[in-house]
């Protein structure tokens, strides 16, 4: 009792020391912040104004209303076919992206001779810079000169010209996807290394097999980090842009036009600002609805222990 | 005396650092005039001409030459300064945009013909006839019609580099099989699209296991190379006025049919089989011949073709509606606002048409037909045959850029790969493209 009224009688005030710090940690913040707000929020709110003019950047915009929106949604065949042809990677993407991700993370949560080694090895795709990623990926694809290819040809099974068939090229890019999976490979283990050994302990003690305690330990302990990637995943493969723009530019026939590409190509190539900007917010829009739709669909079936 | 910094402290001054770091490139840009005051240390009473210029960085020959004719200008002009951003082709028009976004402006800017109606609807260049009328020096009939860059009747560039298109074949192979040379075939007049046809087929073969193709036809992709290719057969992409397609031509598609076969029966490298380190080529040798403009006798040389094997060249072939070459130009293009016009239009005559300029920059590429009438055309390299050269150059002819052009190259590729997939009839595909396309230039 005295304590709990000693407690009730501490000042809410910070003292300053607390304020110091407070002002001190302020100071650090505030590049970042600076940034984002001249670099980021600057550019998106000039965004929504570009988006309703004729705006080439090269000269003055002109008022149109809500005409660039009009025609995105009325007779801009390439608007939709980007947008197909980026909900089909994403949709195919995105899971198994996520599935290799977790499978390698199980993989390297598994206490082996240079597993630090291992780890390392899988994440250092992440940082090599996306162009280098893509050529050497346009270099493997290859249709004559192709190491893949050349493997298929060592084994005696058909090659492909891989690049340059509109029927595979979208796969290619699935395939490069997993080139990038390292950052969920992370974060997935973070999360099994904080799985509580109990529970497998308790588990294993019932009587549950390998499989069981996978299915009904790792993976409800795991969900939250599952939404977190798949979220993430979501939003980041909507944006797929550098592999199409240095392999295929779009192409064969349009088969790799990713929204954002097309996006790209309206602000600089065709220097239709304004219009790219109308894209832009689309895009925001329509990951937005995939975002909040998610978060709700997560009560179904993400698994937080602190709300148990 | 040392004093150990604490981390608070350590962590403080880094803090402050960034901040101040951050502000700093926040502050307003320098003006181009500072700017001019702080790297033109020597140049400060000389009048400023800012030129928006291609990189040719990798290009050793172009490198040189640049520096060469910057030398003779200041030497010439020697109230004149000219301050040169350069952007690599790669990227050119976006590092133009973001730089013109930035608050730069230019003179004169490197240009290219499909940029043309971009850089006009947005107000970036302006024309170039008052100048040249004003200009004592020279007059409109000074140059050849092949290099002018017009648009309804507004000439904006007078190419500084025009490049004839022809065949270019590995002449050792055509001796050594006893085959009569297109060369020859042309002077004969039995150069046809046949003939040409029959070129590639008789020289498409495998050699120990690696294929080698009877002819590189991915040029013919580029719109301004197959509006030569249409010329021939008695049409082109747009009408006169460019207010509709002509690609669902009888025409266009007799041509499109007659460029699958090259695909279809494997006479041709297929899109996406190579790749940059090893390309398809015909400088390799896994090509035996291939279209291109006089440029490509820079990659001849810097590839050591003429190591491996003969170059042979011929004009383009006989078609139904007669024979002819694209010119391919790149001018420079003029602000339609300039600040000081007149070290701008100094060294864009001297860039684009002086004598000066075609002896520096033949060294980039040999062959090059000159603008102006008075100045002689140049031959750089030993194998090059101006018989062929003079044979083309009645043959010339410039294709105009449609409005939009960047825009429908999107539509045009897409319609190019089906073809060369043979995925639906080209009638089909071509009656799509001219539907899309007039659909775009109305819209």
């Amino acid at each position: 009792m005295a304590l709990r009224a000693a407690r009730n009688t501490i000042p809410t005030r910070p003292g300053p020391l607390a304020r110091k710090e407070a002002w001190e940690g302020r100071l650090y913040i505030l590049p970042w912040v600076l940034g984002f707000l001249i670099f980021t929020i600057g550019p998106m709110l000039a965004s929504v104004i570009f988006s309703f003019t004729k705006y080439s950047v090269l000269s003055g915009a002109d008022w149109l209303g809500l005409a660039n929106y009009t025609r995105i949604f009325g007779d801009d065949r390439l608007f939709r076919l980007s947008l197909y042809n980026t909900f089909y990677f994403v949709f195919l993407s995105v899971p198994l992206s996520l599935f290799a991700a977790f499978l390698v993370a199980l993989l390297l949560s598994v206490q082996v001779r240079g597993i630090n080694l291992y780890r390392t090895l899988y994440y250092l795709p992440v940082i090599t810079p996306a162009v280098a990623s893509a050529l050497t990926w346009g270099m493997l694809f290859s249709g004559d000169y192709g190491l893949v290819n050349a493997v298929l040809r060592t084994v005696g099974l058909p090659t492909f010209n891989w690049l340059f068939d509109p029927k595979i090229t979208k796969l290619i890019f699935v395939i490069m996807g997993f080139w990038g999976i390292g950052g969920s490979v992370i974060i997935f283990l973070a999360g099994l290394q904080n799985v509580p050994r109990v529970l497998y302990e308790a588990a294993s003690i019932d009587g549950a097999n390998l499989w069981y305690r996978f299915r009904h330990i790792t993976v409800p302990m795991m969900t939250p980090l599952i939404f977190f990637n798949l979220v993430l995943g979501i939003i980041g493969t909507f944006q797929v842009f550098t592999g199409a723009y240095i392999i295929t530019a779009g192409g064969p026939a349009n088969s790799t036009l990713f929204y954002v590409l097309y996006l790209y190509n309206n602000a600089f190539r065709f220097f239709k600002m304004g219009y790219a900007s109308a894209l832009a917010w689309v895009l925001f829009v329509i990951i937005l609805i995939f975002t909040i739709t998610q978060l709700r669909m997560a009560r179904l079936w993400v698994f937080y222990e602190a709300e148990r | 005396m040392h004093r150990k910094l604490s981390r608070r402290e350590f962590m403080r001054n880094a803090g402050l650092i960034g901040t101040g770091l951050t502000l700093a490139a926040c502050a307003p840009v320098a003006s181009q005039d500072s700017m001019d005051g702080e790297t033109q240390a020597g140049n400060r009473e000389k009048v400023v001409a800012y030129v928006f210029d291609y990189d040719p960085t990798g290009t050793d020959a172009w490198v040189v030459a640049d520096e060469e004719f910057i030398e003779y200008f200041t030497e010439k002009y020697p109230d004149y300064a000219v301050v040169r951003e350069q952007a690599p082709w790669t990227g050119f028009t976006e590092k133009l945009l973001t730089s013109i976004a930035g608050g730069s402006k230019y003179d004169v800017i490197y240009g290219y013909w499909q940029w043309l109606p971009l850089f006009i609807e947005n107000d970036v260049i302006g024309p170039l006839d008052d100048l040249i009328d004003a200009d004592p020096t020279i007059s409109a009939d000074d140059f050849f019609g092949y290099a002018k860059e017009t648009v309804e009747g507004d000439t904006y560039g007078l190419a500084w580099f025009i490049s004839g298109w022809l065949h270019w074949y590995n002449l050792t192979a055509v001796n050594e099989a006893g085959y009569t040379t297109p060369k020859a075939m042309n002077e004969s007049g039995e150069w046809d699209y046949d003939a040409w046809l029959q070129f590639a087929k008789d020289f498409t073969r495998e050699q120990d296991g690696v294929p080698i193709y009877g002819y590189s036809m991915s040029s013919a992709r580029s719109v301004s190379v197959y509006a030569m290719l249409a010329w021939a057969w008695g049409t082109q992409q747009w009408s006169d006025d460019f207010s509709a397609s002509l690609m669902d031509s009888e025409e266009n598609i007799a041509l499109w049919k007659w460029i699958q076969q090259f695909y279809i029966d494997g006479l041709t490298p297929l899109p996406g089989a190579s790749t940059p380190d090893q390309p398809l080529s015909f400088t390799n040798g896994r090509s035996m011949a291939t279209m291109a403009g006089q440029w490509y006798t820079r990659n001849i040389v810097q590839d050591g073709a003429p190591d491996l094997f003969d170059i042979g060249m011929a004009p383009f072939p006989k078609g139904p509606s007669g024979q002819y070459s694209v010119a391919a130009l790149n001018s420079f293009y003029f602000s339609k606002n300039p600040g000081n016009v007149d070290p701008a239009w100094a060294w864009y005559k001297e860039r684009s048409f002086s004598e000066a300029a075609a002896r520096i920059y033949a060294q980039i590429g040999g062959g090059r037909f000159p603008s102006i009438k008075s100045v002689a055309p140049a031959t750089v390299y030993s194998w090059e045959d101006t018989e062929v050269y003079e044979a083309i150059r009645p043959i010339l002819r410039t294709y105009s850029t449609s409005p939009k052009e960047s825009e429908w190259i999107t539509f045009w590729d897409a319609a190019w790969d089906e073809m060369v997939l043979g995925t639906r009839p080209v009638e089909e595909i071509l009656g799509q493209l001219a539907e899309e396309s007039t659909d775009l230039v109305n819209a």
